[in-house]
């Protein structure tokens, strides 16, 4: 079954040369590049990265084993660590220096442990004794002590992305100091301990190990995620579990996630896409786990089950060149979860005896036949970076009205998505009246709910629904459908307006003519009469045109136009069509006008009534005004009244003066008070 | 002032002169009649004087059958319900006995008794029985049932009708719609389709708040006679059975149904009432009642619904329905506090204030401040003399064009007005001392743009 899997791993990995006897591997989480040293590189250094300008090859002099390698960030400098003193620096400024120099750790017995390099030409060195910040001037070939840190370290682990570094000391490695760099420098942040499942009494022995700790970006948050092995207990199972620190405003760490792994064993933390995956070597599963969804908290830390399943990463196989034939290639599947394995920060795979480097993926359409709870689905959806489609496709199928999903889970699936939709409208508009005053330093942060989910990576506006959504699933609206269908627009109208969104009127025009085909007017009727709908003029043209199937329509449709107070005009047309001549008259006197008003297209509505009565009416009222409005009652040239004059005359002077008297309609008979 | 009486009953019958064709058969026209202790004598007597008029009548104006018979002791309309089908009946005219010269004698109110009202009236008689037992036509050669069905409504019926408060109401039978923001009506609409989805069964269904219709998805026709059935007969009706103190106190209960604690029971499933649609349809009524809202579900009737069925939509609604009762009277409570100018209830009730009812003709809506509940008790704010006015001015309308205006001063210096557009109508009610016309017409321009200001209603 294609959904077996969630996770995949990138189709072209970097390949490097296997650790062999001659070959030592070495990988630098920050550039995010594979070393491979050929017989302390003299053989050949080869340097492959995710680009090609971050990859490259060269030779060293063999001055010793190398314990660790790395580029400056901006590739002009190579720091060597080949023993527990000291590193060495190769200039790579045009092409290699051969010419190396060295700096040793300032502390006498100190041993380093490791370096980093926090910026361009800044490298600090961890050692059991403290840290020491220089900055590398590689025209001098020099280095200058810029800080450092006295303090007992037992490892350390370091996230280029937020520039934190943690140090682990005390007896049982659990005390850890963070240290946020900065150019030329480095904050001592809050110092923290992390639990330990269980303290041995004695003798002190480290308990926490740097292959337990992950430091990672999580909604572009710092999380120092920690992996634990509780020992088994009588009220619970076995099971290992993850507890995640946030570093809160990069200050304080502050334990905030709890993650059931429910198993024992070796794990390995990966982060893709905000989502921590813990994959689990027995099992050979991975888990994934969102810390933005909710989960139950004891107002201070959330627990987390898993997202969905554990499932295997999918089958991955290598093109390799056959043995045979030498210019075929075979397909070799890759041992997954193998021992070999070793997983860098964020995404990385390394397996370092086939020599290869991949990347964990997601693969978001799986998921969402995996997730069964939909509405964790969709929260979960629109937090990824390649989440649209994929939610866009799950909302297909989740309102596809042959399937007539729950409409309470519907509900509640539009109740997230516009709330994200809302948070997203509510950043924009800050931002746009975001004006430099009030961007100074005294005015307060932007007021508003303030939300602690994050900003979400994909937000499904209306259009969006409209387009990719409600107008597939309204073509498939036949019959018993149609109903569903309009309980979901209600229900995506309703969830905007809960949310304060303002609707797009292409949405009402679905709902009314989902309504509509569905003969559904009372019902229609009835929207209008709460105004659900906003009024628009094409909405009462829509109306307009439905009065031959639903009379009360013309009605909604007036209505509407008198509320817009736009569409004076239209409402003359309207009443004038319908040969409410006299309607038409008193509406135009009523809001003033009537000076205004094209005498020749009452006249012709007049005349074409065929009622004498309602003509000379007309006629008068026009003479009227002409008198009020130049003196005497003829009407202008430019009003091309002649015609009508000329009927006026025909009909009414010629034959002497007979005005038309305003006699009732005859009542019949003498039983009208008796019979009626 | 001697005494007075107020217009009543003094009888109903049904006929269908096809039933007894030859002399000697007249009795068996008759298929109902009130009072039933009548003499067949006097049965058959009435039965033909209405015969012959009718028939009279005819030669002169075939197109429109007699409706009405003025007497100086009473009135008869006549109704032919449905073809073949006559409903007669007769009202005793209100009197006032006096005294003059020292000598007693009766003076008859002729003109306080409209036609169009009790016509009214007895059009909405006929469809409520056809609503409950179906239309005649279809039992046509079965005499007998169609007599017992006729007594066994009616029986039930006639005690509820209301005589002496029948008034312009009667003639618009219309609904009185909840007025609402348009996102608690999503709400409100949103369970409805949630309820409709859970429970296919479910043909249509129609919220009530208080006496409001809020939301309906039934045929107007039908609605319109079921939301009077509600609201001036089980609701009320229900509400006295709720007060009881005995009760144990239950989020909703069933008004039509089994009742609540005893879903369990198989038979109190078997006593929900049966209508019939004008589509033709047949359907059960179920209302249930949590708070304040009212929820009016009518189910296809091919299968008897099951004590299962009556437990999982009694879960499924009662708090959600209470939960929309709350938001309801919430929003209320919001609108009427946003505009004190208008109709609340407060400013209703003083006897001078403007009063209205409008109603229009497309949807049914009607809306009174002289009333001051929709079941038809005679809680009125105005005097009866000029509630009877507006039915008068109503029957006026007809003759008058679609677009027009009435305005009529008493004796007494009250003003009524009607004005009719956009087949729509409104009545006014004005108590100013010593106004003239330009004033009144004025205050009732001034009533419309404050009252209707979101309707085009032409001056």
């Amino acid at each position: 079954m294609a959904s077996d899997y969630y996770l995949e791993l990138s189709s072209n990995p970097i390949k490097f040369e296997a650790v062999s006897q001659v070959t030592n591997v070495f990988f630098d989480e920050s550039n995010k590049q594979v070393f491979a040293v050929r017989s302390g590189g003299v053989t050949g250094v080869v340097v492959k990265g995710p680009t090609e300008e971050l990859s490259t090859s060269f030779r060293m002099e063999d001055k010793g084993p190398v314990i660790s390698i790395k580029f400056s960030q901006d590739q002009r400098v190579l720091a060597i660590q080949r023993s527990k003193t000291s590193v060495e620096f190769l200039n790579f400024l045009n092409g290699i220096d051969c010419l190396e120099y060295s700096q040793s750790c300032k502390g006498k017995n100190n041993t380093i442990i490791g370096f980093i390099w926090t910026s361009p030409n800044e490298i600090v060195f961890v050692t059991d004794h403290g840290i020491e910040l220089f900055q590398v001037i590689p025209e001098r070939r020099s280095l200058k002590p810029l800080k450092n840190l006295t303090i007992s370290i037992n490892w350390f682990v370091y996230c280029n992305n937020s520039k934190l570094l943690l140090l682990s000391s005390g007896a049982y490695g659990n005390s850890i100091q963070p240290l946020l760099f900065k150019k030329g420098g480095f904050l001592k942040l809050n110092k923290f301990e992390i639990e330990l499942p269980a303290v041995p009494k004695t003798p002190p022995k480290l308990c926490l190990l740097e292959r337990d700790v992950t430091l990672a970006m999580v909604y572009g948050q710092a999380c120092v995620i920690v992996l634990r092995h509780i020992p088994p207990r009588v009220d619970r199972g076995p099971g290992a579990e993850v507890l995640i620190y946030t570093m809160e405003k990069m200050l304080t760490a502050k334990k905030s996630h709890l993650l059931a792994l429910d198993k024992t064993g070796r794990f390995a933390v990966n982060v893709v896409d905000n989502l921590i995956i813990v994959h689990h070597q027995a099992s050979k599963t991975s888990m994934i786990f969102d810390i933005n969804l909710p989960g139950e908290t004891d107002g201070y830390v959330t627990f987390h089950q898993p997202v969905t399943i554990p499932l295997p990463i999918k089958p991955f196989t290598l093109r390799v060149p056959s043995v045979q034939v030498s210019s075929d290639m075979a397909e070799v599947s890759c041992e997954l979860y193998s021992p070999n394995w070793v997983v860098f920060q964020p995404d990385i795979v390394i397996d370092a005896k086939l020599g290869c480097l991949w990347r964990v993926e997601l693969c978001l359409g799986n998921l969402a036949t995996v997730l069964v709870d939909k509405c964790r689905l969709v929260d979960c959806l629109v937090q990824r970076v390649a989440g649209k489609l994929v939610l866009l496709n799950v909302l297909r199928r989740l309102l596809d009205p042959l399937i007539g999903t729950n409409l309470g889970i519907v509900a509640e699936v539009f109740d997230h998505l516009n709330e994200v939709y809302r948070t997203f409208l509510e950043i924009e508009m800050q931002s746009q009246m975001a004006t430099p005053a009030s961007t100074s330093p005294f005015s307060r942060p932007p007021s508003g709910p303030v939300t602690t989910s994050p900003r979400a990576a994909v937000v499904i506006d209306q259009s969006d629904m409209y387009t990719s959504v409600f107008v597939p699933i309204a073509e498939k609206a036949e019959g018993a459908a149609g109903k569903f269908v309009v309980a979901v627009l209600i229900e995506y109208v309703r969830s905007l307006g809960d949310n304060r969104i303002p609707v797009q009127h292409y949405l009402y025009e679905l709902l009314i003519n989902t309504m509509v085909h569905r003969k559904a007017f009372f019902q229609l009727h009835q929207l209008l009469q709460y105004h659900v709908v906003s009024d628009s003029k094409p909405l009462a043209c829509l109306l307009l045109s439905l009065e031959n199937i639903y009379p009360a329509a013309h009605q909604l449709a007036l209505d509407m136009l008198k509320r817009l107070g736009t569409a004076n005009e239209e409402i003359v047309e309207v009443l004038l069509s319908k040969k409410q001549i006299l309607d038409a008259l008193r509406f135009i006197r009523g809001n003033g006008t009537v000076e205004q008003a094209s005498a020749r297209k009452f006249l012709e509505a007049a005349r074409n009534t065929g009622d004498d009565n309602i003509f000379y009416s007309v006629f008068k009222f026009f003479e009227q005004r002409n008198e009020q409005l130049r003196g005497n009652p003829n009407f202008t040239k430019g009003e091309h009244c002649d015609v009508y004059v000329k009927y006026y005359e025909e009909k009414f002077t010629n034959a002497g003066d007979k005005t038309p008297t305003d006699m009732p309609p005859t009542e019949s008979g003498c039983f009208y008070q008796l019979v009626k | 002032m001697g005494s007075t009486s107020d217009v009543s009953l003094l009888n109903l019958y049904y006929f269908n002169s096809a039933y007894g064709p030859r002399e000697g058969e007249e009795e068996k026209k008759v298929l109902y009649y009130y009072p039933s202790q009548t003499d067949v004598e006097t049965k058959i007597k009435n039965v033909g004087l209405t015969e012959a008029i009718i028939k009279f009548t005819d030669t002169f104006n075939p197109s429109k059958p007699c409706e009405a018979l003025h007497t100086q002791k009473t009135r008869q309309i006549i109704h032919q319900a449905e073809p073949g089908f006559w409903a007669v009946m007769t009202l005793l005219v209100p009197t006032i006995n006096k005294t003059k010269d020292g000598q007693d004698y009766t003076e008859y109110q002729n003109d306080d008794v409209n036609d169009s009202v009790y016509l009214a009236v007895l059009k909405q008689c006929h469809l409520m029985f056809q609503l409950f037992n179906g239309n005649l036509t279809c039992l046509a050669d079965n005499p007998t049932q169609i007599k017992n069905m006729l007594d066994q409504f009616y029986s039930r019926f006639i005690p509820t009708l209301k005589l002496q408060h029948s008034d312009l109401l009667d003639i618009f039978a219309g609904m009185q719609f909840l007025p609402l923001d348009a996102n608690t009506f999503l709400h409100v609409q949103c369970l409805v389709n949630k309820v409709e989805a859970s429970f296919p069964t479910v043909h249509s269904s129609a919220i009530l708040f208080n006496d409001q219709l809020v939301w309906s998805g039934i045929d107007p026709c039908d609605m319109q006679l079921i939301f009077h059935y509600l609201v001036t007969n089980l609701l009320p009706n229900f509400l006295e059975t709720e007060i009881e103190p005995s009760r144990p106190r239950v989020v909703g209960r069933y008004v039509t149904g089994p009742a609540t604690s005893a879903v369990k029971d198989e038979l109190s499933c078997s006593s929900i009432p049966r209508l019939f649609l004008s589509s033709g349809q047949n359907v059960y009524l179920v209302v249930y009642k949590s708070m304040n809202a009212t929820s009016c579900l009518l189910l296809d009737s091919y299968s008897t619904p099951t004590p299962e069925f009556f437990r999982r939509l009694d879960a499924f609604l009662g708090s959600r329905l209470a939960q929309i009762s709350e938001e309801l009277a919430a929003s209320c409570s919001k609108s009427s506090i946003q505009s004190p100018g208008s109709s609340s209830l407060g400013s209703s009730l003083s006897p001078d204030s403007p009063k209205f009812i409008y109603y229009n003709t497309l949807n049914r809506a009607t809306k009174s401040t002289i009333h001051l509940d929709g079941r038809k008790c005679g809680l009125v704010s105005v005097s009866q003399e000029l509630i009877k006015l507006l039915g008068d001015v109503h029957s006026d309308k007809e003759r008058l064009k679609a677009c027009s205006e009435v305005i009529l001063k008493t004796k007494n210096d009250s003003w009524v007005a009607g004005k009719f557009a956009n087949l729509r109508e409104f009545y006014v009610v004005l108590n100013t001392k010593n106004a003239n016309l330009i004033e009144i017409s004025d205050e009732v321009k001034r009533m419309c743009d404050l009252h209707l200001k979101s309707i085009f209603f032409t001056d």
